[in-house]
Order: C-alpha cells, then structure tokens, then sequence
C-alpha cells in the first residue's frame, strides 16, 4: 500500500517538474479565468444587483472552463516522444498514473483558483460579509470532483484526434451534478440574498442542504470508478 | 387535439425516418456485398 | 438459418400487432383524462419512448461490461446499436414532451426533473457516439467507448438528484401529481410499454445488422486485396 502511494507521488512530482519548466498550463488557465471573468462583467453589469445572484454561477464557469483548458492537455502531452508508452512500460500499477495525474490537476487548479479568487472578490465587491474557510471548502470538494472526471476524460479522450473537441463535449454533462451543487453552496457562501434567507449560519446550517453531500458522494464515486475502469483505458 | 396530432405525427414521423434511415443503409451494404461476391466467382471461374 | 429469420419475422410482427393494440387503447378505449383532455393521450407514447430510452441507455452500460470482460465484437456492435437507437427514443421523448408541456401547462419545457435528466442523458449519449466516430481502430473504440458507457450511466442517479434537489429549493411551478389514473388507462399503459420494449428490440437488431453486414464487407475487401 505504501508501496503505491509512492508511485503516485513519482507521478505528481514528475508533472509537477515538468509544469515548472514551462509553467505554460498555470499561466493561461488562470489568464483564462480572470479573462471569462472580466467578459462577464461586460455582460452582466457588475454594479448592479443581480450580478450578486450570477455571481456564483460566474466564478464557477471561470474556474470549469479554464480546468477544461489544463486537462486537455494533461494527457496529450504524453503523447510525443511516446512518453506515453513509457510510462505505461514502468513496473507500477496503471491507475498510480492516473491518480498521480489527478493530483496535479488538482493543484494546478486549485492554484489558478488562489490566484484569481482575491481578484474576483474583489471586482464584483463581496469581500465584507464573506465566509472564507466554507468557501474554501467547498471549492476544494468541487474542484477535486470535476478533476477527478476530467481527468479520466482526458485520458480516454486523448486517443482520438479531436481530443480537444470531444473533452468538453464528454465531460459537462457528467459533471453536471457537481456544477450544480458548486455553484449552489457557493450561492449560500456569497449570501446571494434569496439563496441565503431559509439556512442557518455556520457548518450546520451547510450541512443541512443537500449540496455538501452530493458533492461527497461524487468525488467518492469517481475516486472509486477509475480506480477500476483505468486500466482499460490505457490499454496499449 | 391539435397538438395530440402534432406529438404523435413528430414521434411516428422520426420512428419511421430513423428505420428507413436504417434499411437504406442495409440496403446499400447488401448491393455492395453481393457485387463483390459475383466479382469474386468471376475471377474464380477465370482462373480455371 | 430458416428458424432465426421465422423468430425474427415473429417479433416484427408481434411488434407491430402489439402497437396497433397500444394504439386502439390509448387513443379509443381510454377514457379522456379530465383536466388535460385529449393531449393525454400522448402520455402512453411518451412513456413508452421514455422507458426505451433509460432502457436502452441501461443495456449499453450491460453491453459495454460485457465487452470488456469477454472482448467479443458481438458485444461491441450491440452497444453500439443500442447507444444510437437510445439517442433516437431520447430526441423523440424530448420532443413530445415538449409538445405535452405547451398544450398542458402552457409551457415548452420545464425544468423538471425527468426532463431535465433525460435531457442530461441525451447529451451523454450523444457524446458517446461523438467518442465512438472519433475512433478509427475498433479495438480501441470499442473499449474506450465501453468504459463512457459504464462511467455515463453509473453517474444517472446522482444526476437525477442532483437535479431534483435543485428544482425543489427554486418555485415548483409545475407537477405531474396532478393526474388521476382511470382503471380504463391501465391497458393503454401496458399495451404501449410493452410494444416499445419490442420496438426497442426491433431497432436495435436492425442496426446491429447494419455493423455486421459492413464488417463483412470489410474483411471481404481485406481478403480481395491480399490476393
């Protein structure tokens, strides 16, 4: 067991290193984000009200397509210099590359999030009555399960060669119950006021919606699925 | 009753559609089928 | 030979008696329902389309594990057939749904659950066959669409609730509750279902047909060429 949790951390650090000689995957999903962002407020007028009821939707968007942008590439990079074939021919169980995959994602997205999130808040001015560490939370939990899908995807879809066509196209609609509950939960944090009047304050008013544990049971779902399905996927 | 007639002629009209979407498609796989039959008797019959 | 083409000629016409049944129960013996009048009666087909859909898409997920247990073509072609059959029952669902929603509620859809599920399914699917075109080698296609088949339907229930928690916390304008269920509507029912189940069949075997007799056709060709 500890045997393979190594692995998957060789995995992490080999595209954590290879991130950092570029660092190009980072760079354009978080200008993408802050660029949907900025485009919305064209769109949306962000002085007025009801941009304070688009608001979650809007950030959720930002981050989902600007993750799209990372994991497209998370395997098609593999693809030259048959890097693939090679670490398929390394003596480790396949699913460590995925989880190892999944991992980095993870972060890189997480990291784009950091970085634009003081931005957002700040642009469309929701700063004062802000409740950050269940806000962090659940962008952690959403984040972890559109990776996790995405990532799987990504793989499965890299073989083809419209892969950057058939991602997005395989991914949204699987996603979708984590794109509802997100944004959800975020409306209750940002306290868009109609979402916010029925629930108490704290974890336990949090805790009593449905959204916290569907996005549980998602990420469990899809945690366990490629664990078994992988395999097959990258099947030379 | 307009719209009845409207749902139905939409549901049977696509079922319909779709099969002889499917029998055209077998079809023109048959003919091709049997065209490279006979092409391969012939040359067989040639041969001898 | 002759025996398989008698069963398969059984069941077209079974399928088709059946339908005419389904036909002269939902539109002739079932009483009209009492608030929503004629337009009711849509409601047989539209169930029988939707049963066929989640059917159908649940057959593609037994397909595609039985692909990749036993790497069989046959397998592969059923999967296929029934994805493609699916997407149609699914685009017919949605559309004579919508139709029973502007004639019902005075709405062209509602963010129902049901709907809005099959609506989610119908993209699923369509990006299943989007995968499935993209792939040239049938190996791989068949076992990467094998593993969507399986990943897309296990993730329906958590779809389906999502989206019903979803609509209960906004205004329900609109629920199905509301209709009363005659006796008389029973065999409508029934009939209709069960003629659908066949239809679904029907299709599906037409287009498994369609792959095997082009797979034929391929190897001929293969053979043709290295002579």
């Amino acid at each position: 067991m500890r045997a393979y949790w190594r692995q998957v951390g060789w995995i992490l650090w080999k595209e954590l290193r290879a991130e950092w000689r570029t660092r190009q995957t980072v760079t354009s999903m978080a200008i993408f984000a802050f660029l949907v962002i900025v485009v919305f407020s064209f769109a949306f007028d962000p002085t007025r009200d009801v941009t304070r009821q688009v608001l979650p939707g809007i950030l959720w968007i930002a981050y989902l397509f600007a993750a799209v942008l990372g994991l497209n590439r998370s395997f098609m990079v593999e693809r030259f210099n048959d890097s693939l074939l090679g670490l398929l021919s390394a003596p480790m169980d396949r699913s460590t590359i995925y989880f190892g995959k999944a991992a980095a994602n993870l972060l890189f997205v997480l990291l784009v999030e950091a970085l634009s999130l003081p931005v957002f808040l700040a642009l469309y001015d929701v700063l004062p009555d802000l409740r950050l560490e269940e806000l962090l939370l659940v962008l952690l939990l959403g984040t972890l399960g559109f990776v996790e899908v995405g990532t799987f995807l990504s793989a499965l879809s890299a073989n083809s060669r419209s892969s950057e066509l058939l991602l997005p196209l395989l991914l949204f609609p699987v996603a979708l119950p984590v794109v509802i509950a997100s944004v959800q939960l975020t409306a209750v944090l940002l306290a868009a006021p109609a979402a916010a009047g029925a629930v108490a304050p704290g974890w336990a008013g949090l805790w009593s919606l449905p959204w916290l544990k569907v996005l549980l049971v998602y990420d469990g779902v899809f945690l366990l699925l490629p664990f078994l399905l992988f395999d097959y996927v990258l099947e030379v | 009753m307009g719209y009845l007639f409207a749902a139905m002629a939409v549901a049977w009209g696509t079922l319909f559609l779709y099969l002889a979407y499917l029998g055209q498609r077998q079809a023109q796989l048959s003919r091709e089928l049997t065209l490279l039959q006979q092409a391969t008797r012939d040359s067989a019959k040639k041969e001898e | 030979m002759h025996r398989r083409l008698f069963r398969w000629r059984l069941a077209v016409a079974a399928a088709g008696a059946l339908m005419l049944l389904a036909l002269y129960f939902s539109l002739v013996y079932a009483p009209t329902e009492r608030t929503m009048g004629q337009v009711q009666r849509v409601f047989y087909f539209h169930l029988g389309n939707a049963w066929n859909a989640f059917l159908a898409f649940f057959l593609v997920m037994v397909a595609s594990i039985g692909y990749l247990k036993t790497r069989s073509r046959r397998w592969d072609i059923y999967a296929e057939a029934l994805a493609e059959v699916g997407v149609v029952f699914t685009t017919v669902v949605l559309i004579t749904g919508s139709i029973w929603g502007r004639a019902a509620w005075n709405t062209w859809w509602t963010w129902d659950p049901r709907l809005t599920t099959t609506l989610v399914l119908w993209f699923i699917y369509d990006g299943y066959l989007a995968l499935r075109a993209s792939l040239e080698n049938w190996e791989t296609r068949a076992r990467l669409s094998a593993v969507y088949g399986i990943v897309g339907f296990v993730n329906v229930p958590i779809v389906f609730m999502s989206i019903r928690w979803w609509r209960t916390i906004h205004p329900v304008v609109i629920s199905l509750s509301g209709m009363d269920m005659d006796p008389r509507m029973v065999p409508a029912m029934l009939a209709s279902l069960l003629a659908f189940t066949l239809l679904l069949g029907v299709c599906t075997v037409l287009r498994a047909q369609i792959s095997q007799s082009a797979d034929a056709l391929q190897s001929m060709k293969d053979a043709f060429r290295q002579d």
